[in-house]
This record gives structure tokens, C-alpha cells and sequence, in this order.
């Protein structure tokens, strides 16, 4: 038992260990904005695109994808009359795509962002749901890896319980932690 | 050397282990919702509370009024870039809780405060509570004490990502399974991150 639960933590733990400095490092990013600036490097272009391709965003968008190299996740569609505009969006590039149909031409902004600004996007990334193949393995990986965390920790209770001399001391911090913890999260809930 | 890494990466487990466990539910419920758009949103409860709108006063200082008027928990007084105008030209903002969000908007007319009250459940309580960081504003003792124990546990997971591999390569770094989980969470990792830039 001892040696199968030291093994899982071991194994899930080098597994998870570089999406987990990833989240610690992403947080560390968002929480202190003010410690790191990241300002996005934009340039622009235009390409021509016929009238049969761009029935709408989402056919102007594949168009893009497959002759110039754009990938990423629809959003943001807005319809006009002369036209639409949406954005295809990467953890590292965004792409501001606006289509009018007089010119049959899509004005794109592409915007690529350093490596903080990438680690807060890939912070955000979650759920199988997305378009974008891409979106939906590191939504997997955040599933894994999470669930990782959930067997990570009650490996590690246990682990550490197997330890004589470490269980009066740790006893203590388990108890500060619950203590501090639990209460804050109840009296939150309570109290709205 | 490797003795004290153990006992650090042990002790700072045991700190933060409400909160791991919070990380945890939170990332693998996540997984399995459908897109933010698509969430079932329940209805808010709508109440009403009286309050006359005193003359001469900006925007600002009208819900900075309203937010003294109505106590709402663990809320702050609302920022300027959360003023707006609804579709009927009536001044609202939104009060931002761990519990969910209150929308307040002054119908000025009537004299009285139109509050939604869109309560989350226990799965966006913990997102909430995660995202709620040192940065969140906050005069509730509770907010405070929760947004210090969520930047320990910040610095305490990049500590724990860092021992954790130094603890398995001071002592077991033979072992050919963990190199081979090391190299397939390191490596996709490496290739996620290569192709979504």
C-alpha cells in the first residue's frame, strides 16, 4: 500500500510538475499585474477573399486558416451590413479579423504576446468544449492535472502520516491550515 | 540538504492543503462544464430597497451612497469602471462577492434600489474563492484573511513544483517510470505551449 500510494504521488506529481509551476507562476502574473508588463507586438495585413468563400465569419475564418496560416478559436462575432468582424484567438496570437463584403477583403490585426501575457491565457484555458483542437488538450490536461492535484494531496497526507517523527509537528500545521481555512470558507458561504 | 527539501515540501502541503484540494475541485469540475455562454443561469432573486437619491451628487457618489445604504457583505465600494447606464438610462453597477454578484440599479423615479441577487453555486464558490486575490479589493476581514492564505499557497505551489522534482532526482532519479511520466507531462507541456504561441 505505502509503496503503491509513494509511487502515485511520484508519478503524478513529475507529470504535473510544469502545469502546476505554470498555474503558481500564471497566478503570481495576474495577482502582482503591476510587477510585469507585457505590451502585444501588432502588425497588420489585408487579404483578399472572395465572395463565395465568406457566406460568414465562420467560413471567412477557415478561409484564412487554410490559405494563410491563422489558427485558433472563433470569438467575439459581430455581423454588420457591409460585413463582420471576429477575432481567432490563441493562448500567443490574436488575430482582429475585420471582413467587408463591397471590398471582399478581411483587414486583419494580428497581435502576438510574450511569454507572461501567454502563461495568464493559458491560465484561463478550460473545458473540452473549444473548436480549436489545441484549446481542448490543454483543457484535458487541466483535468488531468487537477484531478492530479485532488490524489497529489491525499497521497501526500498519507505519506506524510507514514512518517513517526514528522506526525506532532505536522498535525499542527494540518491544524493551522484547517483552522485558518475551513472557518473562512464556511463563514463566506453563510454571509450573503 | 535533501532532508530539510523533504521537510519543507511536507510542511508547506500540509499549509496549504484546504486550498490544493480547492485548486483540484475547481480545475477538474471546470473540465467538464460546457462553454461559459452555455451554463444554466438560474434566476436572480430581485428585491427592493428604499433610497432617495440626495441632490447634486455625481454618479459615483450616488452608488457609493447606495453601497453604505445596503451593508451588502464583503463587497467594496464600486469601482468607477463599473458604473454604467442601463437600456432605460438608470445608473447600475455590480457588487463582485465569492457568493456570486448583486447588480443595483437607482431607479431614481421610484426612490428605491432594484437589487439582483445572482447567488453561485458551491462549484463557482470555490472558482471564486481561487480567483479571490491579493489584488481583489476588500474591507471584509474575511476577504482579507482569505486573499493572504491564496498568495501563500500560490508561492507555496511553485515552491512545491520545484522541490517535488528535486526530492525524486535526490533520490530515486533511476526510477524508469518516473522519467517516463516526467517526460510526458514536461514534453506535452513544452509542445502545447510551442504550437499555441
Amino acid at each position: 500500500m505505502y509503496r503503491w500510494l509513494r509511487n502515485t504521488h511520484l508519478f503524478l506529481g513529475v507529470f504535473s510538475t510544469t502545469f502546476v509551476l505554470m498555474y503558481g507562476l500564471s497566478s503570481v502574473f495576474m495577482a502582482h499585474n503591476r510587477w510585469f508588463t507585457d505590451k502585444p507586438r501588432t502588425s497588420e495585413s489585408r487579404h483578399a477573399v472572395p465572395a463565395e468563400a465568406a457566406s460568414d465569419a465562420r467560413s471567412v475564418a477557415r478561409h484564412l486558416m487554410e490559405r494563410n496560416g491563422m489558427g485558433g478559436e472563433i470569438r467575439q462575432i459581430n455581423v454588420r451590413a457591409d460585413g463582420f468582424s471576429f477575432v481567432l484567438a490563441r493562448p500567443g496570437t490574436f488575430h482582429e479579423v475585420t471582413y467587408s463584403r463591397p471590398a471582399a477583403e478581411a483587414r486583419v490585426k494580428r497581435n502576438v504576446v510574450g511569454f507572461v501575457a501567454i502563461m495568464r491565457r493559458l491560465h484561463h484555458i478550460a473545458g473540452l468544449w473549444h473548436d480549436d483542437l489545441i484549446m481542448n488538450l490543454w483543457g484535458a490536461l487541466l483535468g488531468v492535472v487537477s484531478f492530479g492535484l485532488i490524489v497529489l494531496s491525499l497521497t501526500g497526507l498519507y505519506l506524510w502520516f507514514k512518517i513517526h517523527q514528522e506526525r506532532r509537528i505536522g498535525v499542527v500545521l494540518l491544524l493551522v491550515n484547517l483552522l485558518y481555512s475551513l472557518p473562512l470558507i464556511v463563514l463566506m458561504r453563510m454571509d450573503s | 540538504m535533501t532532508a530539510l527539501i523533504k521537510k519543507i515540501h511536507m510542511y508547506l502541503g500540509l499549509l496549504s492543503l484546504t486550498i490544493l484540494l480547492v485548486f483540484g475541485i475547481i480545475g477538474t469540475a471546470e473540465t467538464f462544464m460546457p462553454a461559459y455562454e452555455n451554463r444554466p443561469r438560474p434566476t436572480p432573486q430581485v428585491s427592493y430597497e428604499n433610497f432617495t437619491v440626495p441632490a447634486n451628487q455625481t454618479d459615483e457618489q450616488v452608488l457609493h451612497g447606495a453601497w453604505e445604504s445596503l451593508k451588502l457583505p464583503m463587497t467594496s465600494p464600486p469601482p468607477r469602471f463599473t458604473i454604467r447606464r442601463d437600456g432605460d438610462k438608470n445608473l447600475t453597477t455590480t457588487f463582485y462577492t465569492p457568493n456570486g454578484y448583486t447588480r443595483v440599479t437607482v431607479l431614481e423615479k421610484e426612490n428605491r434600489l432594484k437589487l439582483e441577487d445572482h447567488r453561485n453555486s458551491w462549484v463557482q464558490y470555490f472558482n471564486s474563492l481561487h480567483a479571490t486575490t491579493i489584488r481583489h479589493p476588500a474591507r471584509d476581514l474575511r476577504i482579507t484573511l482569505w486573499k493572504l492564505y491564496n498568495e501563500f499557497s500560490v508561492w507555496t505551489l511553485i515552491l512545491m513544483s520545484v522541490t517535488g522534482p528535486y526530492l525524486w532526482l535526490a533520490s530515486r532519479p533511476g526510477h524508469r517510470w518516473a522519467q517516463i511520466f516526467f517526460g510526458a507531462g514536461t514534453g506535452s507541456f513544452l509542445v502545447l505551449y510551442l504550437v499555441s504561441r
